[in-house]
């Protein structure tokens, strides 16, 4: 049987009458047409039915399993490449200026210790630089090696090296060592000062 | 993103996980969904804005999910002449297995079933406002669709739930 214009009027908009969207004045016209309509009055049941079953259907939480693969995913990837943007500028160049820095007073304080100790020395824990300008020298390159594999390192693991910062360290260093170890002779400071000139580099 | 990426874990997780078991069905294909939306968040976790957070996962768990079953209909050469809109998101499982067929045998099951088939934007509509109980306006933030559109497809979809579970109550009534 054909339904009438109210019907389908009805039918169109039943979901506004079962979600309480309609004004007063529709909401009564409504209510008349389904006690009136048994075939409307079914539709209206089972749009009620289903918005109620619907609000009814559970929720789920994610497996563990997934949501232990996805920590596992980002733990590695953060061991991978830490958040450069996370990171303020110091602790980016900190540890392998630590590391150069650990490096070059061992250095210094090797050579300051064999120049100023009369007596022997007993079994040292390591081994430090010979006291003489050549020892100096090969100690100096080593070092300048040793914070170039750091930097090199560094840089891989995603870190910001200047590169001028290990030749920095390493001949401050050995500059400082060269004249514990190998003292100039007195200079004149006002002949320097006329002459213009500054004390020659000997690292 | 302020709260950090565990926080927001166990924040959005059910919300993520549970949108992809109904919008796809299949819930392996859910792990899979959320495990690709927690990774996006993790490497999105800098660009994000606590107050965006929620809508921005719901929207790229939904488009992650419609891609799936893009693919999924493309892969098994689906065609329809129907419009877009209208056309059914997935096919019914294959083998849904005792369990399944037990509970598909009631009310409930069949209403599963019609939403699987709803087409967008009804299907999501649906899923975040009838059963996780979103309001409206957030619907409107993930779905980026105006507020009063959010209302009206809410209603289509649902008309169309209803109109289908009469379809199937109908031929049964026949057969």
């Amino acid at each position: 049987m054909p339904r009438s214009l109210d019907c389908e009027h009805i039918l169109e908009n039943l979901e506004a009458y079962v979600d309480g969207d309609l004004d007063r004045r529709s909401t009564a016209a409504f209510a008349a047409h389904l006690e009136g309509c048994s075939d409307c009055a079914a539709e209206w049941h089972l749009a009620t039915d289903v918005r109620r079953e619907l609000s009814t259907l559970p929720s789920f939480d994610t497996p563990p399993a997934v949501l232990r693969d996805v920590y596992q995913r980002v733990g590695e990837e953060r061991f991978r490449t830490p958040p450069r943007n996370q990171r303020p500028v110091w602790t980016a160049i900190a540890w392998p200026a630590a590391a150069a820095a650990a490096l070059a007073a061992t250095l210094v304080s090797g050579g300051l210790f064999l120049s100023r100790q009369s007596a022997p020395v007993p079994e040292p824990a390591v081994e430090v630089a010979a006291a003489d300008p050549e020892a100096v020298a090969r100690a100096t390159e080593e070092a300048r090696l040793a914070f170039a594999h750091v930097a090199r390192v560094s840089r891989k693991a995603g870190f910001q090296v200047r590169d001028d910062l290990g030749e920095h360290l390493v001949a401050a260093s050995a500059r400082s060592l060269t004249q514990a170890l190998f003292p100039a002779p007195e200079v004149d400071a006002a002949q320097e000062s006329m002459d213009g000139e500054t004390r020659p580099d000997r690292s | 993103m302020v709260i950090g990426f565990e926080a927001a874990v166990e924040t959005h997780q059910r919300r993520i996980y549970t949108f992809a078991r109904y919008y796809l069905g299949k819930p392996e294909e859910a792990d899979d969904i959320t495990q690709e939306v927690l990774l996006r968040l993790w490497n999105h976790r800098h660009d994000l804005d606590d107050r965006q957070l929620g809508a921005w996962l719901l929207r790229v768990t939904r488009n992650a999910c419609y891609d799936l079953l893009r693919k999924r209909r493309s892969s098994a050469k689906v065609f329809s002449s129907e419009p877009e809109e209208e056309v059914a998101e997935t096919e019914p499982a294959q083998d849904p297995g005792p369990h399944a067929q037990a509970e598909a045998s009631g009310f409930r099951g069949h209403l599963r079933d019609a939403l699987e088939e709803l087409g967008e934007p009804f299907k999501s509509v649906i899923i975040l406002r009838e059963i996780q109980g979103f309001k409206y306006q957030e619907i409107a933030d993930a779905l980026e669709m105006p507020l009063s559109s959010v209302r009206v497809n809410l209603h289509r979809g649902r008309k169309k739930l209803r109109e289908r579970l009469r379809e199937v109550y109908d031929h049964a009534a026949i057969a």
